[in-house]
């Protein structure tokens, strides 16, 4: 059964890749592009409340079997030449319909063959195998596009289909469907929508959940259309489409362990990237000095470049991030996050699931300091070299935060502001009260206040600057701003 | 109330505020040309970066005491970089507005050099890179603004393998042979490795690369495998502490000084000092100078700049190889605005863009250089639209266990090889950058 729906979640995001490839290299169209990988996502919305009943109503592994071979014929047609970009989207369209019914039924199916523990495996097994399809599928689909051509890998993709219908059809036993009082289920689907229309802070999370997916999801949809205009291959592609659930598989070894040893672990990561970006040469686009830099840089035709145009754009990132961080806090995730930082084991035992709390803040985290390392390294350096991003860049980013305040959104702004704009101060100071200093002198003064002032905070306020200005704040409020 | 305590906290923050931005704008106009320096004092590379900031700044010292440029007298202020990048950035973009603007910037690091190479253009700011830098931006039609002038690693790594090939007695002579370059792992030691490999095309020698990790003081395992694969000729292209390690470790090794062959950067009096006798043999390329504790200009620097109390540095050091490279590169941007000064009026400051015509037209004979007190250390440099190099002469210099000796004659790095290279580089940075080549006309403005 694993077998069976790993090859066909493998063979589904072999053929994104391809098609979304096939549709830009005959278009041109980047819309288009981005139209047919969001048409393999839009049939959910529908399928799940309409079809998903099909499962209870039907033998279940015929209904698996019957969805994987109608689904391999669709994507066979697909692979028709002469078939209109048109035909071709709409057959999309279709075939990712019948995705939402296949994996309600599997889901059931695994309830029914799995049972007690053994089903929490199975579950837990099926997340991670999900995850792994969607890197080896879209990675291998861009080595597999510049092998086999679109039309090929399209094909493979059917035989993916084809094979996964012959494994259930010979491998499950047929089970007969649960007589069962599903009469009245025509009217339920309607119930989950109802109840989110109604509740504001149920459309607020909706549609929160919705902007976060758009933005997650939209570089992949572009990646056909960037990885193309700058001359990438199609192996470049789906690499460019595996990265986000690249990020959630490394972040996968690391939960098992806490505290010291994750901090231990995650630096190992580091010297492997710092290796990695100086040894393979694909990293810095085989530029044979090691160093990586852009053309410019251009939002909708405007271009970025005098330092006000900069500080602007990196202000939107920054109140867009701000925004969602502080959201993401304050709902269920990072309340979820509290509560495994504070006493991971009673979290445990209340049911929130500490794989997901910890992958989502590995996820979360991951993607926000990669856009700000993007945003400094492209926007304010310009060119840079492997080794501005070595170990000491991570522990200012580390210092940033345990100073700033761990746990505070304000907190983080603190780190920062001490991290970065301190040391410039320092340095200036003495041009501005008329001391000449030498520089060397100068620069190592720089160091030792700033030494002694991270000593000292960690002393006077272990809880970081954040609580500082809180405490500050609430004495403000008695004298002499009474309010 | 409410409303006399928010007045107050007005007025606390307005007079804060006004007394922050009235203190730097008590700039006047001035008759002031404005040299940036970016050293670094700091760090693991600060042995050999502090005698080069010395021999600049004191340099620029002596041409105020020599009456400055026709007149005109420098300031100059320093911003610590630390040979970090980022760092190197935000200096740049402290200093390039100050004192009426900045005349040119020298970064002494071709990582910021590489930052700055997309930033300068836009501000219409050379960068003068003496002896390091992009080996391409030689190619003054696509790097309009970058003067790598007197040499590039190209021309030094060029001059190490003529070298070799007249000790082994005849280029043809290094076929077969093994010359190993261990470099810093940065693109200031990757720079050399693609001449390196064309060279090894040609002459049919194999070349080992061994990288070394920044700032290089882990070299164990890399001399190990020196000693394992026994090459010929080793190359060290490390800057910083990684030099001296690196001779130690071979002298630990007992792989031979002679058979040993530093880039320019790699030298100098920092590097061997401590070792003494051990690394006797050493050698070293030099671009053009060498230690010249006899020349005039050392002669003036002490008399009119350390007699009077305003050396940067300690007196012993003036005219080692390092204060040597530091107070030539100040020479260079001194006499590119002279030459400005020629075209755009004698004793008025000069701008970015006129210092840059300045640049690329320079024309130091070798009477001129002898008038400047660098006769017997300089050959002409002659700049051009289609070379911003100028000249590209070197000798090979050698530890004699207290001091660097010449023991090569001059040597011109075969431009027939090149000159393809930069143009082929040139037109591949040109096209990743969306630039298009200067037209002749642009190049008679």
């Amino acid at each position: 059964m694993f077998t069976a729906r790993l090859l066909s979640r493998i063979g589904d995001h072999l053929a994104k890749v391809a098609i979304a490839i096939l549709v830009y290299d005959r278009t041109g169209s980047t819309a288009l592009a981005a139209t047919t990988y969001a048409l393999t996502f839009l049939p959910w919305l529908v399928g799940t409340p309409l079809l998903s009943a099909v499962g209870d109503r039907f033998p279940r592994r015929s209904v698996l079997v019957w969805c994987d071979v109608i689904r391999a014929l669709l994507v066979l047609a697909m692979a028709l030449p002469g078939l209109p970009t048109v035909g071709l989207l709409g057959l999309l369209g279709v075939v990712s319909l019948l995705a939402p019914p296949s994996d309600s039924t599997w889901s059931a199916l695994l309830a029914d063959v799995l049972s007690g523990d053994r089903y929490v495996v199975g579950s837990a097994l099926s997340n991670v195998s999900s995850q792994l399809a969607q890197v080896v599928g879209f990675s291998l689909g861009g080595l597999l596009v510049a092998l086999l051509r679109p039309r090929g890998v399209l094909v493979f993709d059917a035989a993916t289909f084809l094979v996964s219908a012959l494994l259930l059809r010979g491998l499950v036993q047929a089970r007969p469907v649960e007589a069962a009082a599903h009469a009245g289920d025509h009217g339920r689907w309607r119930e989950g929508p109802r109840l989110v229309a109604r509740e504001p802070i149920l459309r607020f999370l909706v549609l929160l959940a919705w902007v976060t997916a758009a933005f997650a999801i939209a570089p992949e949809g572009l990646a056909v259309a960037v990885v193309r205009q700058h001359g990438g291959s199609a192996v470049d592609v789906g690499l460019l489409t595996a990265a986000q659930p690249i990020g959630v598989v490394v972040g996968m070894p690391s939960l098992r362990i806490k505290g010291l040893y994750l901090a231990v672990a995650t630096l190992a990561a580091q010297f492997f990237v710092d290796w990695a970006v100086l040894r393979i040469p694909y990293f810095t686009n085989n530029s044979s000095s090691g160093s990586v830099s852009v053309p410019s840089l251009s939002v909708a035709g405007l271009s970025i470049d005098s330092p006000a145009r900069k500080y602007l754009f990196c202000l939107a990132f920054l109140c867009v991030f701000a925004l969602l961080a502080k959201n993401l806090v304050r709902g269920h995730i990072g309340r979820e996050w509290m509560a495994i930082r504070d006493m991971d084991v009673a979290a445990e035992v209340i049911g929130i699931r500490p794989v997901y709390a910890k992958l989502t803040a590995f996820a979360v985290s991951s993607f926000i300091v990669g856009v700000s390392g993007g945003l400094w390294a492209f926007v304010y350096l310009g060119s840079w070299e492997p080794a501005a991003f070595s170990i000491d860049r991570s522990f200012q980013l580390l210092f940033m935060v345990i100073i700033g305040g761990l746990g505070s959104i304000m907190g983080s702004f603190f780190g920062a502001a001490f991290i970065v704009v301190l040391p410039i101060l320092l340095d200036n100071m003495p041009q501005w009260f008329g001391i000449p200093l030498d520089t060397a002198m100068a620069s190592h003064l720089t160091f030792m206040i700033f030494g002694t002032l991270i000593v000292f905070f960690l002393i006077v306020e272990p809880l970081g600057l954040a609580r500082l200005w809180s405490t500050a704040k609430e004495k403000l409020r008695l004298w002499p701003f009474p309010h | 109330m409410k409303s006399r305590s928010f007045a107050y906290a007005t007025a606390l923050v307005g007079t804060a505020l006004a007394a922050l931005l009235a203190a730097p704008g008590a700039y006047a106009q001035e008759k002031e040309q404005f040299f940036p320096v970016l050293p670094y004092r700091t760090g693991a590379y600060a042995p050999n970066g502090v005698p080069w900031a010395n021999g600049y700044v004191d340099y620029l010292k002596l041409v105020n005491a020599r009456g400055g440029i026709n007149g005109v007298k420098i300031i100059f202020e320093e911003c610590e970089t630390g040979y970090a990048t980022d760092r190197g950035v935000e200096c740049y973009e402290r200093l390039k507005g100050k004192h009426g603007g900045a005349t040119l910037f020298q970064p002494l690091s071709t990582g910021i050099t590489f930052a700055l190479t997309g930033k300068a253009p836009a501000d219409k700011i050379p960068l003068v890179t003496v002896g390091y830098g992009l080996s391409e931006s030689q190619d003054g039609g696509v790097f309009k603004w970058n003067f790598p002038i007197a040499g590039t690693y190209w021309v030094a790594a060029d001059a190490i393998i003529q070298e070799i090939g007249l000790k082994e007695g005849g280029l043809a002579k290094l076929k077969g042979k093994k010359i190993a370059l261990v470099y810093h792992d940065s693109p200031y030691g990757k720079e050399p490795i693609a001449l390196l490999q064309e060279r090894s095309k040609m002459l049919g020698f194999e070349l080992q690369l061994l990288p070394v990790t920044a700032p290089g003081v882990e070299q164990k395992s890399t001399w190990l495998q020196i000693r394992q694969s026994k090459p010929d000729y080793v190359l060290l292209w490390g800057w910083g502490v990684m030099n001296s390690t690196a001779i130690k470790e071979a002298q630990a090794t007992g792989y031979p000084r002679e058979k040993m062959y530093g880039g320019w950067w790699s030298g100098a009096e920092p590097d061997v000092k401590d070792l003494g006798m051990g690394a006797k043999g050493y050698n070293a390329v030099a671009m053009q100078h060498g230690a010249e504790p006899g020349s005039k200009v050392v002669k003036d620097i002490l008399s009119m700049v350390h007699d009077k109390g305003q050396g940067t540095g300690p007196r012993e050091e003036v005219g080692s190889v390092l204060y040597m490279r530091g107070a030539m590169s100040a020479m260079i941007g001194v006499e590119g605005v002279r030459r400005a000064q020629e075209r755009y009026g004698k004793g008025k400051v000069m701008t970015g863009e006129q210092t840059r015509w300045g640049l690329e037209n320079l024309a130091l004979d070798q009477k001129k250089l002898d008038a400047l007190g660098f006769a017997g250390v300089m050959r002409p440099i002659s700049t051009s639209c289609a070379d911003h190099m100028g000249a590209n002469w070197a000798r090979i210099e050698t530890w004699d266990g207290t001091k660097w000796v010449f023991t090569s004659d001059w040597l011109q790095a075969d431009e027939q090889i090149i000159k393809p290279m930069v143009k082929a580089a040139a037109n591949k940075y040109a096209e990743e950058k969306k630039l298009t080549r200067r037209t002749p006309e642009d190049c008679q403005t």
